[in-house]
């Protein structure tokens, strides 16, 4: 696992989530928590219903909240692709309680075995060029 | 509650001879035990299963909003054969078929539920090979103009060429448009659909090309369009016919020159994509009338292909039919046999103005209303019952009966009658005798 989410002094983190946890199959999810982050402290958390378009439609929906960050639990090779071409790193196979997901980032805890899908030992997070292509991180 | 999983307990050496993926769980949704089968499908061990949230560890497409064991649970019934899929740790989609029940203690106490699931993958190929002589990516049919773009796709996907689908609505342009994309060498990548016809200019222009911050109010960061989205992929322009003439200079400077510029940027961005653009209406008529820009025309018209009509395939209705009660057998817990004689002989004196799409409603129209498992009139939508007590006439002798029997031959072959005579087994000379002796001429269709 090579996932780490330490640096939030500024940015906007999305989670799908489900009965108050991190929704098990991003590509069916309905819900999001958006997390606002500034200067290190989380200052806004907001509910969106994701749009239910086809999932080219729901990654442009999700880059317009401005969102850098995507956390999700399993999701398709294919919407892991367009959601990483509309500017956002995808943080998958993550699981567990949002709240305490949410706690969890900034003090750098997102390895602990709780917040991970089991038989995911592979979370991964791909750095990309303004348009779109990948580089491994 | 876990169970602790031994190796000489009977039930688990019946559960792992068995096929089938078979887990069971406790009321909290707890995996309670998860056979060999089920290691198999999802890739996670057994050890790592047991004492989770099945959720966790299933992840199909329907743990959020559709859960068969939850349904199950709720009114006490089974559920056999949903067709759903699962995401496996790579990211790969497995099409499953899933089984759910109740699972009862000795005194008949609930204490949980057990799903089975088999994988589809195989058999899903199996029956693609199957239907391989009248089916193509998903496109289904026999008519020998289809069958000639069968032939054709393979090649066109090779080329890298723009290209050009034109149809009515309904019969299939994004399906071929698809099929270019999966034959092509950019398959890995996306393809990106995007229906030009459903958004104004401005929105248009964002959507293809993006916008860098600033470019507008509200514009805070850089946002790639759909034309970044599909690097190394495909884009499909759907109804280009609708894009504006402003529009379509900014799409002419994209396909010549393979660059855009998002909304607010002085940048060119080089775009690598292919283009297939597709539309409704006849683009050649409306660069005659002047709607459409010649050059663009010439420029997206590199290969050109024309779907017909469904009225205009008419042997591929039973088919077609055939194809969709299949599929929503595998997607709903119901399970339909086989269409009447009757209801194929509606179909097939019908025109379809909505082409395969329109059919398609009917059949899941006539799937979700029978009751039995054969489709009957009765099922059908309103609007074919007078229309077919109107337009067939009664049968007052064999000779009528027959007359009729060969029209409708001759219409589902779309009036070959060396195709005619081949489906009825009979020589093209007794055809056209019997043709003659009941005054059936080819000017009657």
């Amino acid at each position: 696992m090579n996932f780490e989410l330490t640096d939030v002094q500024s940015m906007k983190i999305a989670i799908a989530t489900w009965n108050e946890r991190v929704s098990p199959v991003m590509d069916s999810a309905r819900n999001l928590m958006v997390v606002t982050y500034d200067e290190g402290a989380e200052v806004s958390r907001e509910k969106l219903v994701l749009p239910q378009v086809e999932i080219c439609s729901r990654a442009g929906f999700i880059a317009d909240l401005g969102v850098q960050v995507l956390i999700c639990g399993a999701i398709s090779r294919q919407y892991e692709m367009l959601l990483e071409r509309s500017g956002i790193q995808v943080a998958a196979w993550f699981r567990g309680d949002v709240d305490a997901l949410i706690a969890a980032i900034p003090r750098g805890e997102l390895k602990q075995a709780r917040f991970i899908l089991p038989g995911c030992g592979q979370q991964r997070i791909r750095r990309r060029n303004r348009f779109g292509q990948n580089r491994r991180a | 509650m876990i169970y602790n999983y031994k190796q000489d307990n009977f039930t688990d050496i019946i559960l792992d001879s068995i096929a089938d993926g078979v887990f069971t769980i406790d009321s909290e949704w707890k995996i309670t035990s998860f056979n060999r089968a089920a290691e198999k499908i999802t890739s996670i061990p057994r050890e790592e299963a047991l004492g989770q949230r099945c959720s966790d560890i299933f992840r199909a497409s329907i743990c959020e909003n559709n859960c068969a064991l939850k349904q199950t649970l709720k009114a006490g019934r089974p559920i056999v054969n949903k067709a759903v899929y699962i995401i496996d740790s790579s990211g790969k989609k497995i099409p499953i078929s899933v089984a759910t029940a109740v699972l009862r203690d000795a005194d008949g106490r609930v204490i949980g539920g057990v799903e089975t699931f088999r994988d589809l993958s195989e058999i899903m190929e199996l029956r693609r090979q199957l239907h391989q002589k009248y089916s193509y990516q998903d496109i289904i049919s026999k008519n020998s103009q289809m069958l000639k773009i069968f032939d054709i796709l393979p090649t066109i996907a090779e080329s890298d060429s723009t290209v050009l689908v034109e149809g009515e609505s309904g019969t299939g342009k994004e399906l071929v448009a698809r099929a270019v994309h999966n034959l092509s060498p950019r398959k890995s990548e996306p393809i990106v659909v995007i229906n030009c016809g459903a958004m104004p200019d401005t929105l248009l222009e964002s959507e293809l090309f993006g916008y860098v911050a600033g470019a507008f109010t509200d514009a805070r960061k850089d946002k790639p369009g759909r034309f970044a989205m599909a690097e190394g992929g495909t884009v499909l322009l759907d109804e280009i016919a609708d894009v504006s003439p402003a529009m379509q200079v900014r799409l002419l400077r994209v396909i010549q020159e393979h660059t855009y510029q998002p909304l607010g940027s002085t940048q060119p961005v080089k775009a690598d994509v292919r283009i297939i653009a597709a539309s409704n209406q006849n683009l050649k008529k409306l660069v005659t009338e002047g709607k459409f820009r010649e050059d663009l025309y010439y420029r997206i018209n590199v290969i050109r292909i024309e779907l017909p009509p469904l009225r205009e395939r008419k042997e591929d209705i039973p088919l077609l039919m055939e194809h969709f009660i299949e599929r929503f057998n595998r997607l709903k817990p119901k399970q339909i046999d086989s269409i009447a004689p009757e209801v194929l002989a509606v179909l097939m004196n019908y025109d379809f103005p909505g082409n395969v799409r329109e059919l398609e409603n009917i059949a899941e129209h006539a799937f979700v209303l029978c009751r039995n498992s054969i489709i009957s009139m009765n099922d059908l939508p309103e609007n074919f019952k007078p229309q077919y007590e109107e337009s067939i006439p009664a049968v007052n002798s064999f000779e009528d009966l027959e007359a009729r029997f060969l029209v409708e031959a001759l219409k589902r072959n779309n009036w070959s009658r060396i195709n005619t005579a081949r489906e009825l087994g009979i020589h093209k000379t007794t055809l056209w005798r019997k043709m003659k002796k009941y005054g059936i001429d080819m000017a009657s269709r």
